[in-house]
């Protein structure tokens, strides 16, 4: 009776105890338990300038995913994304590097377009917009006052 | 000449006693991987090092997490970015308050008792009679309090770092007034499973290091009370300086 | 059978054993006596094994214990039971549960089976209703009591007694040699005890060792001891305080 008592506050005390380390590591970790949450898919800029690791993917200023890594590719910046596995994405998507406000930090904004079929993992948007790079806009407006037919700071599609 | 000796004697001493320690270690190992298992042991321990500590961790954890809140927000406030409270107050406890502190309690409060029972059979001769009885002292005695500890530090950890969470939450947020969404998502961005991961590694080293160094002292224990005495401060002392030495060094391989 | 011999053992360069040699048949009871801090307790260590000796054998049964590695020892083990100076009684555990405590831990008796044997053994030392008062609730005499049920309740083959009855009143000591009498009737089996009191020793036992500045100095059957021409013996029986022992 006495060693029974003692076996239940045990086994109380060990399930209080794997759910704080559940709570820790799934809640607040974001351990992915149940197979991945999230799939991978990449997209190509001319510049990737000043995106880093981990940086967040939003549409509509929601997050969707996180930056999973930058590589180089026929002199073009690739960026592997991981979107949460909820979200479809059209195969028309748009993505474009921002800034928070002027000088804060990037992120990748997605604008899905109107296609019925869906970009499946580990496929590559086309439609894309790069960094937009503060000091050459600057030098550019200040090119652009000396000679009135400035060129736009957008780059074309693919 | 009198201080190369006095140098060199310290030294075989600490080698030696750190020789005998291992061996200690090994000898556990060993002895708690041969059957028979005596689970009902481990249970008693890890009612002895886990339920009875909950309270102890309960309430310096609510603390810890209350103060670093408060400390938090002072800090963070000139800097306006009180948002980052949440991750602050969870990194700091996940990744060093939790492991250390805990730990530290454990030593504390079940350490020092294992210590100076341990002891307290040694010096009246209840080692020696498992022993000629063939029952292996270190497999009967030690081997279930340190595999309790093993298991049961991790999980008072894990208890110490929500509660502390929480702790934090009740300053910051419902005495301070920070966001409370904010609290918990800016927690939940910055924190890493690798976090959990390592302060779950490190309580898992501390609680071996906490209850070996209190066995292999009690085991060993100096002739009557004084030596009790001597053994528990030791295994206290030996156990802290340890447990925050291997901080440092865990720390750096899982950075 | 234990033969041990040229035990040697020091302590901080004090040498306490300075070559014991001693042949315990089988079967016999053997009384090893002493002046206080002659060594008898040592000696007792280093012939259940705890004790490692700085050289010299014990010899269990054609077994040098003192080479054995641990599992062969362990076998040897097994045979021995022993009562502490101390009682060595389980603190943590009430005086029936110490009793059962080597039941439990090394037979397969049911539980049932091995609290009703703890019972009848603790009736047998005159202790029953004492069964659930713990160790520090009892007087040292009891406690020896205690100690020596949980030893006689494995019936081992060799059984080391230091100082059984000391502290009893005589009659509980009577009582205290009818069991070991008993018990040694029922299985046999050999005992080695250590005694200060020489009416029991001259008693209980068939064979009586002196130990004296490390060596034993005579070993014979009580009735030769008693016309032993040895003066230290002679003054050790008699207990004069005149003669070779010194008592300062
Ligand atoms: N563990 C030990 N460390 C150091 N010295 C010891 C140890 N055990 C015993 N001694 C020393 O060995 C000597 C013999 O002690 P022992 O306990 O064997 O005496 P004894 O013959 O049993 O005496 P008594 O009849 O009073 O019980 C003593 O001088 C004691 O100081
Ligand atoms: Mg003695």
């Amino acid at each position: 009776m006495k060693e029974e008592r003692m076996e239940i506050l045990v086994g109380v005390f060990v399930a209080i105890g794997l759910a704080a380390l559940a709570y820790l590591s799934i809640n607040l970790g974001r351990l992915p338990v149940f197979g991945p949450k999230t799939y991978a898919i990449k997209a190509v800029f001319t510049s990737s300038s000043g995106l880093k690791d981990g940086d967040t993917i939003e549409i509509a200023g929601v997050e969707v995913g996180k930056v999973a890594g930058i590589g180089l590719k026929d002199y073009n910046s690739v960026v592997s994304m991981n979107i949460d596995s909820g979200i479809k994405l059209p195969d028309d998507t748009m993505a474009s590097i921002r800034t928070r406000g002027i000088i804060g930090e990037k992120f990748i904004k997605l604008s899905p377009g109107g296609s019925e079929t869906a970009l499946r993992p580990g496929e590559t948007i086309i439609n894309t917009e790069s960094s937009i790079d503060i000091e050459e806009l600057v030098s550019k407006y200040i090119f652009s006052l000396s000679k009135p037919s400035g060129e736009k700071g957008v780059e074309g599609k693919k | 000449m009198g201080f190369f000796t006095a140098v060199g004697r310290a030294a075989i001493l600490y080698l030696g006693e750190m020789g005998r320690m291992l061996l200690f270690l090994l000898q556990f190992v060993f002895s708690a991987l041969k059957p028979p298992y005596r689970i009902l042991r481990v249970i008693k321990e890890m009612h002895f090092i886990g339920v009875k500590s909950l309270f102890i961790i309960a309430l310096t954890s609510g603390f810890t997490g209350m103060v670093l809140g408060l400390q938090g927000y002072h800090t963070l406030r000139k800097f306006g970015s009180e948002s980052a409270l949440g991750s602050l107050v969870a990194l700091s406890l996940i990744r060093e308050l939790g492991p250390v502190l805990g730990s530290l309690m454990v030593t504390a409060r079940a350490g020092s008792a294992m210590t100076a029972e341990l002891g307290i059979m040694r010096i009246s001769e209840q080692i020696d009679a498992l022993d000629v009885m063939t029952l292996d002292p270190v497999k009967f005695l030690v081997a279930p309090k340190m595999l309790a500890g093993v298991l049961a530090v991790p999980l008072l950890v894990a208890i110490f770092d929500v509660i502390g969470i929480w702790g934090g939450y009740i300053v910051g947020v419902r005495l301070l007034g920070v966001n409370a969404a904010r609290y918990f998502d800016g927690m939940k961005e910055s924190l890493e499973f690798r976090d959990v991961w390592g302060g779950a590694v490190k309580s898992l080293a501390f609680g071996l290091i906490v209850t070996w160094v209190s066995c292999y002292k009690g085991y060993n224990c100096g002739h009557g009370a004084r030596g009790v005495g001597d053994a528990t401060t030791e295994a206290v002392v030996l156990s802290a300086i340890l447990v925050l030495a291997w901080d440092y060094i865990l720390t750096s391989l899982l950075l | 059978m234990i033969k041990v011999s040229n035990l040697r053992k020091s302590f901080d360069g004090v040498e306490v054993l300075k070559g014991v040699d001693i042949e315990i048949p089988t079967g016999s009871t053997m009384a090893i006596i002493g002046k206080s801090g002659a060594g008898k307790t040592v000696l007792f260590k280093h012939l259940v094994g705890l004790m490692r000796p700085d050289s010299g054998s014990v010899v269990v049964d054609g077994a040098d214990i003192t080479r054995l590695r641990a599992g062969a020892l362990k076998e040897v083990k097994r045979k021995f039971g022993m009562v502490f100076q101390g009682g060595a009684l389980f603190d943590s555990l009430t005086v029936l549960e110490n009793i059962a405590f080597p039941m439990r831990e090394l037979t397969g008796l049911k539980e049932s089976e091995l609290l009703k044997k703890a019972g009848e053994m603790l009736k047998e030392v005159g202790l029953s209703g004492m069964g659930n008062k713990y160790p520090d609730e009892i007087s040292g005499g009891m406690k020896k009591r205690v100690a020596l049920a949980r030893a006689l309740v494995m019936s081992p083959e060799y059984l080391f007694f230091d100082e059984p009855t000391t502290g009893l009143d005589p009659i509980v000591e009577n009582a205290i040699h009818a069991l070991m009498k008993r018990c040694k009737a029922l299985a046999p089996c050999t005992y080695i005890m250590v005694s200060h009191d020489i009416k029991e020793v001259l008693e209980m036992s068939d064979l009586v060792a002196m130990l004296h500045e490390g060596v034993i100095i005579e070993c014979s059957a009580p009735e030769e001891i008693t016309g032993s021409s040895n003066p230290v013996v002679k003054q050790f029986l008699s207990g004069s305080t005149e003669g070779p022992i010194q008592m300062y």
